[in-house]
């Protein structure tokens, strides 16, 4: 079958509709605003406040990036759930029965999440720092937006392979998701530099695009624009490489299922 | 009363033993080790290694306030799908009881807890952590695992006869945690933040937990004990008349599967 953007944009769109529909199903404006991103903010200040009790104003600015950029992988990584939601809802014979490239359908039929996480981790960005006394200048609030969607794009890309391995086991779907943004708080270099961890972990970091999105950012406060380019670029390497892989991984998944070993009943 | 405590039995008993054989029991204790890595790190990046033991005392009380909330939205809704909740309220024994028992039941996942959360800081940061006040250790882990299990009987009550609360279970947690000071005391707080934080018996727990594992002397512990037990025992209160009179109406009604 011969790549066509045509059918590629298509099967974005088409399943980007049921992404749609099912994230208004999830929420209303308003369990959105006042739940869902309370929710997340709160997770920012309880990550800031530690900054607050061991009394180090400048380590608190650096928490509060660190944790306003974990929410996007909190939210991002939600893709583990609703790529599973195809094959609990008995979707998955028509999926594999059908001409489409599995990745372009699973990019769009969870795409609400990295949407979503780009406005909150933006949110996050921008409206917590001012209360621990630390706003950002006006230019540099563009920038802010533009790098909170980069690394919900490219960490979305890093969720759609865990999405493709909790879609064979889908018990494990609440778990992978929870347990790779538990790591990523904790070894991405979001609360601690990496500096303070072993070099291996350091290494593995270098595979999460939010350790560079954390780069970026942190050179935005910098306002060195040349380090948030080289560390953007980074990003959306690493991001590329796993849009690879979970190329990859959705073709193999279906590929079984259609030789009857992959039990997508 | 002795009904009382033989339906909290038969509850604490059987989740006790589902408990033993749960995946999502397990799943659910995942984030203590990983919490206390990741606030360990911060303390000792900074220079505080004297704070290590809040690192070990906010994710333990994290994992049992998930797990309560996780337990207090599936267990009646389970109850029901599974066909035994008709049958639960017709039987003699008392439907409160038996949930806080069950609820004291699954509470038991703090122990484990716990102990993820004292080996991570051990075997990973090399931060093992002592216990200079045992005794009222024990007794404050007691009391805020069962006043835990109170309010989330005061949640299930709320999730049954609200069903779009359910949004709850997801977004209180971490406010909770914030304003209770599972791991920055509520003392730092400005005054009036303090006071609110004063109303939630984790915020009593979270401190007497931390001043148990100090070496110096703990001021005013049982006063304070009992502070988590009264929050927690108002809780089951508003939890238990709650349910009574869902089961009332629904009985009354004829729409106890409906609900």
């Amino acid at each position: 079958m011969t790549f066509s953007p045509v059918r590629a944009a298509r099967t974005v769109r088409g399943a980007a509709m049921v992404a749609h529909a099912d994230f208004w199903t999830i929420y209303t404006w308003r369990s959105w605003s006042f739940a869902w991103l309370v929710r997340l903010l709160c997770q920012v200040v309880f990550f800031a406040l530690v900054g607050v009790l061991v009394g180090d104003p400048e380590y608190t600015a650096f928490i509060i990036v660190g944790a306003a950029m974990m929410v996007c992988v909190t939210e991002t990584m939600l893709t583990s759930s609703s790529t599973c939601w195809e094959r609990m809802q008995g979707r998955m014979p028509l999926i594999t029965a059908s001409p489409v490239e599995p990745v372009l359908l699973f990019f769009g039929r969870s795409v609400f999440w990295p949407v979503s996480a780009a406005v909150t981790t933006s949110v996050a960005l921008l409206a917590v720092p001012p209360f621990f006394g630390d706003p950002w200048a006006l230019w540099k609030v563009p920038f802010v937006i533009v790098l909170a969607a980069l690394t919900a794009l490219t960490t979305y890309c890093l969720a759609l392979v865990v999405g493709a391995l909790a879609l064979s086991f889908t018990e494990v779907r609440n778990i992978a998701s929870t347990v790779m943004t538990l790591y990523t708080t904790a070894f991405s270099g979001a609360m601690v530099p990496l500096d303070f961890w072993p070099p291996v972990l350091r290494w593995i970091a270098q595979a999460l695009p939010v350790t560079h999105g954390l780069d970026a950012v942190r050179a935005l406060q910098d306002g060195d624009l040349g380090a948030v380019a080289a560390a953007s670029g980074l990003m959306l390497a690493v991001g590329a490489v796993w849009f690879v892989v979970a190329t990859l991984a959705f073709r193999r998944v279906l590929a079984r299922a259609r030789r009857g070993r992959g039990g997508l009943d | 009363m002795t009904a009382l405590l033989r339906a909290f039995g038969l509850g604490f008993g059987f989740q006790a033993r589902e408990l033993a054989v749960s995946t999502n029991a397990y799943f659910s204790l995942v984030s203590a080790p990983f919490f206390t890595i990741t606030l360990l790190s911060m303390v000792t990046y900074s220079g505080r290694g004297d704070l290590a033991s809040y690192a070990v005392v906010a994710p333990t009380l994290m994992t049992l306030w998930l797990a309560a909330l996780m337990y207090a939205g599936e267990m009646i809704s389970e109850d029901r799908e599974g066909g035994r909740l008709e049958l639960l309220v017709a039987s003699p024994v008392s439907f409160p009881a038996l949930l806080f028992g069950r609820l004291c039941g699954a509470m038991l996942l703090a122990l484990p807890a716990f102990g993820l959360s004292i080996l991570a800081a051990g075997l990973v940061m090399d931060a093992w952590i002592t216990i200079h006040h045992p005794v009222l250790f024990v007794l404050t882990a007691l009391a805020v695992t069962v006043s835990t299990a109170a309010t989330a009987a005061a949640f299930s009550a709320l999730f049954v006869l609200a069903p779009s609360a359910r949004i709850v279970q997801n977004t209180l947690p971490m406010p909770v945690f914030v304003l209770s000071g599972v791991m920055v005391p509520i003392t730092l707080f400005p005054g009036w933040l303090e006071a609110v934080g004063r109303l939630l018996y984790l915020s009593w727990g979270a401190d007497l937990m931390r001043d148990a594992l100090a070496p110096e002397a703990v001021e005013h512990a049982a006063l304070r004990l009992l502070m988590v037990l009264a929050l927690g025992a108002l809780g089951l209160l508003i939890g238990g008349a709650t349910i009574v009179r869902f089961l009332r109406r629904a009985r009354s009604e004829g729409t106890l599967s409906q609900v």
